[in-house]
């Protein structure tokens, strides 16, 4: 390039500066990032009690992280749930990322706008609106008991996977419709055009080109949603009730309630080996699946 | 789909089904927080229907109530002070990541969004073992370093973004007409820069001001806005949680419409 | 004659309020190498995605071998398409983007790698396969397009601009390709393209589009000899364009540059029309003295001169007027200097009548 010909000047003008831009950022990073996230990874092999550690090593933690059913069954509900919120949430998201890429041009901004209303529309209000939503006395019940529809509030709403699928999908599909949105974007509309050219109909020419290029997008997204929905640990409290608890509230309790901080330790980097690793499954297996371009 | 066998004479008939699908969708996503503000309004305090009449008594409740205001406080304190370190500390950051080439880069720059991609829980947990560890007191300050180390990744990638399409010719140019380096800064890049980022502040404003995953962690006796919310919506029926929740989002609404009016929102990315 | 092959028939395109074809008929016999030449804005390119199927008509009808084509997607049309830039799918190999067309027709994977490594070998691209396209030269990626299209054996290839992109030395050799890769080929091709030069040097017949209408279709020769109107002398070629009055009909004299000037004949002018004048740069002839034989002599003086090789370019102040002439360089020739004062002459029948 134009530039390896100038490379002395160039590297010798911007090597230093680098360093002093970054130092306040890392060091923040470092002191509050990197060393508590690293304190909290001890902290899985020390033993506690009422909300302090001992400085002795234990494999206990995991060991009961690992042998306990109760938790297995939370991490289990926990993994089947984000899978779920994240597939739906990825599969609601991307038809409505198309539609605002290729078929609109007038008024897109609007809806852009309406979809960034809803992601900085508030977190806790969100999940809070579906309880009152789908609750015993809530809107849905009262309103199809007001018509005279039926005659007994439907409990099923309330405190079900349904109901906190439903939410969770609520809360992160405008985080999955942005980085969707963004690698649609990024296509030029003649990519497409040259596979309809070359023989594609619709259908083919999406999966052969369209899909592909935003593929990154879409893992992006669902990898967001996944890992968060996973470990949430406000939306079982609020929608999901007491069938099959996840394990973002089994850990806050440790901290919380039960005061045991190794234990809860040991069950954060448990449940976050998992997420990485079905993350890391997810993509190895779409570039295998040559879903995914390796450019 | 088309028959493949009959050559097509005629025009075809589309159905918007994308459309119709896209409508439902920003119903899906507008609905639960049209009925919280619908029954904000409710005079009757069960949040259910019918709907009795129309009545400001809960904003009334709410806006003479010491524990709102004192909370509406704390989150207006955390959110600005989160968005002057990030706004400070980010900026900084993304003009190294994005003008320089050092030889961690790659590695500093997935450091940077790391905290993006873990969970709320994950991040406040730590940082609470971390405080607990140093003897350190739970506080607003506390908080802010939580809302710092959580907003950060999304400054960052706003701003690098931004950064990235900006023009380095016109540095060049400017350098040509006989202006220094400090003047470049000043007269070249900050004007054209300033409204990306003031954009990416204000996202990181409301980020701030509605957090709650990592502050029920970290915070200390002080309350702020969300978790006034949050201990509201445990105790049973108390109807004025849905105004503070309406005031909550109005707030969100006001900055974006402020956004809208400083920066060109198809330019932000994520 | 050979049989019509591509035909629009009083095709019309609105989007919205504008109109980018106005009812054009164009018929494209098969085998024909056709460029459709016209500025930005003309409705060229318009009329070519409307071919490939990728806009419908609002009114009209296109055949292609016969067959009404006009709302056929553009996956069932026999017809590929060149694009302007190229659109190489970046996921994609330089092989796979060419075995694209052929792997979506489920064509047994041998014959793709056949039918393939042939099309790369006639468009010199042996050996490139495996690249990826972001690899790839401007040359490259553009054959790589064209070798995509060609191994689909369309009945009519597309081209949209194809050569725009490339460096002036690139394209004059692409040009020459595309020439020779046509007479090999025999099929039909239809290019689109703003450039005068490209589309007399690629094609053998040229439809100038003005305004989402034909506004002349001929042979090169035919269009640069005979420009049916100022526009189409302005586009084809350097032109010398002034304005005079008919002072007789038959022989023409018109007034013009203060003086009185013969030239072609032309049907059909009044006495005191007003019209325009073409004096193509090679008809005027530069002298030193005032010389014998033309009907047409004018007094002038060089401002410029710019050398260009087998010739100079003098511009040449008349007047209020500014004149191009070439005047070949040979042995024995003079040439002059800025500021000498010359003649300029030319005979009657280059001088071209153009009602404006």
């Amino acid at each position: 390039m134009s530039d390896a010909s100038i490379p002395t000047l160039r590297t010798r003008l911007t090597r230093r500066p680098a360093g002093w831009l970054l130092f306040p950022s890392l060091t923040v990073l470092i002191l509050f990032f990197i060393l508590p996230t690293a304190i909290f990874f001890i902290y899985s092999f020390l033993t506690s009690r009422y909300y302090r550690v001992a400085w002795v090593f234990t494999l206990e933690n995991y060991y009961r992280a690992f042998t306990t059913p109760v938790y297995w069954d939370a991490i289990f509900n926990s993994l089947l749930i984000g899978l779920l919120a994240a597939v739906i949430t990825t599969l609601v998201s991307y038809p409505f990322a198309y539609f605002l890429t290729f078929r609109i041009t007038r008024g897109r901004n609007i809806v852009l706008f309406l979809v960034v209303i809803s992601l900085l529309g508030s977190y806790l209000v969100r999940v809070y609106a579906w309880k009152t939503i789908l609750g015993r006395e809530g809107v849905i019940n009262s309103f199809l008991l007001m018509l005279g529809i039926i005659k007994e509030p439907l409990l099923f709403l309330l405190f079900s996977r349904l109901a906190v699928i439903l939410t969770l999908v609520h809360v992160f599909l405008p985080f999955t419709m942005l980085p969707i949105l963004s690698s649609l974007q990024n296509i030029p509309s003649e990519l497409i055009e040259a596979a309809r050219d070359l023989g594609c109909n619709p259908l083919q020419g999406f999966l052969r080109v369209t899909l592909p290029l935003s593929a990154t997008g879409v893992l992006a997204g669902f990898a967001y949603t996944f890992i968060l929905s996973a470990a949430d640990y406000i939306t079982p409290q609020l929608v999901g009730g007491t069938s099959g608890g996840m394990i973002g509230l089994s850990i806050t309790n440790q901290f919380v309630k039960v005061g045991n901080l190794g234990l809860g330790s040991a069950l954060s980097f448990f449940l976050l080996f998992l997420l990485v690793f079905i993350v890391y499954s997810v993509r190895w297996s779409a570039r295998r699946a040559h879903l995914v371009s390796n450019a | 789909m088309v028959n493949t066998n009959t050559v097509q004479l005629r025009r075809p008939i589309r159905i918007p089904w994308l459309y119709i699908y896209s409508v439902l969708v920003i119903i899906y996503l507008f609905f639960p927080i049209g009925i919280i503000v619908l029954f904000s309004f409710n005079s009757s305090p069960a949040v259910s229907f019918p709907i009795r009449g129309f009545s400001l008594r809960w904003y009334m409740e709410v806006l003479e109530s010491p524990v709102f205001l004192a909370a509406l406080k704390n989150s207006l304190v955390v959110a600005v002070f989160t968005t002057f370190f990030c706004l400070s500390l980010g900026t900084l950051a993304a003009l190294a990541l994005t003008r320089y080439r050092f030889r961690f880069r790659p590695f500093v720059q997935s450091l940077f969004l790391m905290p993006l991609s873990l969970p709320g829980l994950f991040l406040g947990i730590s940082l609470l073992t971390y405080f607990i560890s140093l003897n350190l007191r739970l506080s607003l300050g506390t908080v802010v370093v939580g809302h710092v180390i959580y907003t950060l990744p999304y400054f960052v990638l706003v701003a690098t973004a931004r950064l990235e399409r900006f023009d380095r010719v016109l540095e060049e140019a400017a350098q040509d007409l006989g202006c220094t380096p400090w003047q470049t800064f000043w007269k070249v890049n900050f004007p054209i820069i300033a409204p990306s980022m003031i954009g990416a502040a204000l996202i990181v404003f409301a980020l701030s001001f509605d957090e709650f995953l990592i502050t029920f962690f970290v915070i200390g006796p002080e309350s702020t806005l969300p978790m006034l919310v949050w201990s509201m919506m445990r105790k049973s029926i108390d109807p004025s949680v849905n105004a503070i929740s309406v005031v909550l989002m109005l707030a969100s609404l006001l900055l974006i419409l402020f956004l809208s009016k400083v920066v060109d929102i198809s330019e932000i990315e994520f | 004659m050979s049989p019509v092959h591509v035909f629009a028939d009083r095709v019309t395109k609105k989007f919205g309020e504008v109109v980018a074809v106005s009812s054009l008929s164009l018929s494209v016999e098969q085998g024909q190498f056709l460029t459709i030449l016209g500025p930005s804005g003309c409705g060229k390119t318009t009329l070519l995605r409307m071919m490939a199927g990728f806009e419908e008509p609002t009114s009209g009808r296109i055949y292609l071998g016969g067959q009404d084509i006009t709302f056929v997607p553009p996956h069932k049309r026999p017809a590929n398409l060149v694009f302007q830039r190229y659109a190489l799918f970046p996921h994609l190999t330089v092989f796979e983007n060419v075995a694209f067309g052929l792997r979506v027709k489920k064509i047994a994977e041998k014959e793709v790698q056949r039918r393939v490594e042939r099309i790369l070998a006639l468009v010199q691209l042996e050996g490139f396969g495996k690249r990826q396209v972001n690899q790839l030269s401007g040359g490259q990626a553009q054959r790589v397009a064209l070798a995509r299209a060609l191994v689909n054996e369309p009945q009519v290839l597309l081209l949209d601009e194809p050569l725009g992109a490339l460096d002036l030395k690139i394209r004059q050799q692409m040009e020459v390709e595309l020439k020779l890769l046509h007479a090999e080929l025999g099929m039909t091709f239809i290019y689109v393209t703003h450039d005068q030069e490209e589309a007399m040097t690629v094609s053998n017949r040229i439809v100038v589009m003005r305004a989402g209408q034909i506004v002349q279709d001929g042979t090169p020769e035919e269009i640069y000899a005979n420009p049916a109107s100022t526009f189409v002398a302005d586009f084809i070629g350097h032109s010398n364009l002034l304005q005079a009055t008919v002072l007789q009909t038959a022989p023409s004299h018109l007034s013009f540059l203060g003086g009185s000037y013969s030239a072609r004949h032309h049907p059909g002018l009044r006495e005191g029309q007003a019209v325009n004048i073409l004096l193509r740069p090679e008809v005027l002839r530069v002298f030193g003295d005032a010389p014998e034989g033309f009907e047409n002599v004018l007094k002038g003086r060089i401002v410029d001169a710019t050398f260009k090789g087998p010739y100079v370019d003098y511009l040449v102040e008349v007047g209020e007027a500014r004149l191009t002439a070439h005047h070949s360089v040979r042995e024995g020739v003079s040439t002059f200097n800025r500021g000498d004062a010359i003649f300029l002459a030319w005979s009657q029948d280059d001088a071209l009548i153009l009602s404006s």
